[in-house]
């Protein structure tokens, strides 16, 4: 750290910025409290506990497949989503890493309009963890996580879009919301804040 | 203990907020733009480290990966309150924004203090983390570069215009 | 087969729970504009108004710590332009069309242009067409001249690929420092060389006078 050690006035610039604030006993009991709560969803649960036997996790996956498949019946129900009909386009797409891999269409009265796969890729070296955030996954950092190169920093994913504009952008480390610097970008009229956007469009 | 805490021991994880409440607290007080976010920044942290815990791989030391998170949520923060906020930072805003920090009993030379965080909040971001991330929370450039993906010949620049922005300032003023 | 239909039924009873409580966000310390909110929403959802662009832009402001008093400004006027776009949309108000329709209005695109491109479409649905147009809009071409060029490509047949490319690349050349319009013209003649020839003559016209061209007759 040479530069600060032979400089009187930056040293005693650094041990006034050292100075730590008081922990408030309170204040950790409150972020402990919030987090314990936020920490339920199964995706988030600790993966290492392999204590518990396996009748635990099938009843959890049993849950899960009952819920997922009551959850199509509902969209059906409403008109909204059908699953797993008409192909998925998969021509330009290099080693995909394919998130939320089941092809979707949009049912309406015009018919229905198949989502098409597109691929995101994001270069961070540093990052542990990205993933694509938008309107097209209600802005769920876990539902299409990123997947790094063997070698360098390169992300990616392909994730089933339906037709139209969406608003989308990254985030790194479940803590950093980032565009895409390959994307157009566009400012949203009531938020004030930037979006990359990507249009899908059959051929 | 981070090994418990990774197994959703809520013990061990208290002790790991225990520990590092305060050193998170004086980081996000001295990057945020709005030092009212400071507290609520430094849970959002925990809340946001806790859920990923089951993913931390340990090759890399606990202590950086806290401080990653937590200065991407600066960012994130300030990226935010520059939006959301028109009005221009004035010199009182200034010097609130990084509040001094509350050492009980502790008889601070205020005018001294005042004129460093100032200094301080005068700093762009993008150096003053740097600077911080080395200078206060003493982390080596190495673990820095793998901490943010900045090359260490930038990381150095940055801590350099850092330090002679602070210098140039308190010297006119305390020199 | 008494089994498979018992399942159903269970499944179909979980779905119409599940399609009754779908979640209202919370903003994170805001008990007042939560409620705000959710009122909000379900004026929406009474209305038979589709609530997943107000649900979406929540989240979306939610990761970009918008404040809450903006969260709900926002959410009550995509409420209103909800509205106005399916009333411009009808009789064919499919909710993702009117989820368009309330993004383009959101650029200001007048009412009449959602009009317009519905009974331009020859699809039923204008999704891509729209979300082209509020692209368009949003990268600075001038909404008069985005409406014209995205109704005369439609007329003329452009696919929705077509579209969206199009309008991704004005964009990257209004980033790259080109003027919007000029952008939108360099682009609409490599479209044109790739459209059938039928519709070149109307989309050079649409190019040169700047107003869309009728549509020709079979």
């Amino acid at each position: 750290m040479s530069g600060i050690d032979d400089d009187p006035l930056l040293r005693r610039a650094l041990e006034e910025l050292r100075r730590l604030p008081a922990t408030d006993p309170e204040a950790v009991r409150r972020v402990v409290g919030v987090a314990a709560e936020a920490r339920v969803s199964p995706a988030d649960e600790p993966v290492a506990d392999r204590s518990s036997s396996g009748a635990r996790s099938m009843r959890r996956w049993t849950a899960v497949s009952v819920a997922a498949a009551a959850a199509i019946v509902g969209f059906v129900a409403r008109g909204v989503w059908l699953p797993g009909a008409g192909p998925v386009r998969t021509e330009n797409v290099a080693s995909p890493s394919v998130a939320a891999a089941a092809p979707m269409v949009k049912a309406s009265a015009g018919g229905a309009i198949v989502a098409l796969p597109q691929q995101f890729v994001l270069e961070n070296s540093a990052a542990h963890r990205i993933s694509v955030v938008g309107d097209f996954n209600k802005w769920n950092a876990a539902s299409a996580p990123m997947t790094r190169a063997a070698e360098g920093g390169l992300w990616s994913t392909v994730i089933p879009i339906l037709p139209g504009r969406h608003v989308y952008g990254f985030m790194i480390d479940d803590s950093l919301f980032t565009l895409d610097p390959r994307a157009p970008k566009a400012r949203d009229p009531d938020l004030g804040t930037d979006g990359s956007v990507v249009i899908v469009g059959r051929p | 203990m981070i090994s418990r805490a990774k197994l959703g021991d809520i013990d061990a994880f208290t002790a790991i907020v225990d520990a590092y409440y305060s050193r998170c607290l004086r980081f996000a007080r001295a990057m945020l733009l709005n030092v009212d976010d400071a507290e609520d920044m430094v849970q959002d942290t925990f809340v946001r480290l806790y859920r990923a815990l089951p993913r931390y791989e340990e090759r890399q030391r606990f202590e950086s990966w806290l401080f990653q998170i937590l200065g991407n949520c600066c960012r994130t923060a300030n990226t935010a309150f520059r939006r959301h906020s028109a009005q221009t930072v004035d010199d009182a805003f200034a010097l609130e924004r990084v509040a001094s920090p509350d050492v009980t009993g502790a008889r601070l030379d205020h005018e001294w203090g005042d004129a460093v965080r100032k200094a301080l909040a005068d700093v762009p971001e993008y150096n003053r983390e740097i600077f911080l991330l080395h200078y206060i929370e003493e982390f080596s450039y190495d673990e820095i570069e793998r901490m943010t993906g900045v090359k260490q010949s930038a990381l150095k620049m940055r801590v350099k215009r850092a330090s002679d922005f602070l210098r140039a300032r308190l010297s006119q003023e305390h020199g | 087969m008494r089994m498979c239909t018992a399942l159903l039924a269970g499944l179909c009873l979980a779905a119409r729970v599940a399609a009754a409580q779908e979640p209202t966000p919370v903003l994170p310390g805001d008990r007042d504009a939560s409620a705000e909110l959710a009122k909000i929403i379900a004026a929406t959802r009474a209305h038979h108004l589709p609530v997943d662009p107000i649900l979406e832009k929540v989240q979306y402001a939610i990761v970009m710590r918008a404040p809450a008093a903006r969260i709900v400004a926002a959410a009550r006027a995509i409420a209103a332009r909800l509205e106005i776009a399916r009333d411009a949309l009808a009789p064919r108000d499919y909710p993702a069309d009117v989820a368009a329709g309330e993004g383009a209005l959101s650029y200001n695109v007048p009412k009449v242009v959602l009009t317009t491109i519905r009974n331009a479409s020859p699809e039923p649905s204008v999704v891509v067409p729209l979300g082209a147009l509020t692209q368009l809009v949003a990268s600075g071409v001038s909404v008069t001249r985005a409406s014209d060029i995205v109704t005369s490509l439609i007329r003329r047949g452009a696919s929705g690929q077509q579209l969206a490319s199009f309008s991704n690349d004005v964009n990257s050349d209004v980033r790259l420092g080109g003027r919007p319009d000029d952008a939108l013209n360099v682009r609409m003649r490599g479209l044109t060389a790739a459209l059938a020839p039928a519709g070149q003559a109307a989309v050079t016209q649409a190019i040169t006078t700047g107003a869309a061209a009728p549509p020709k007759k079979p």
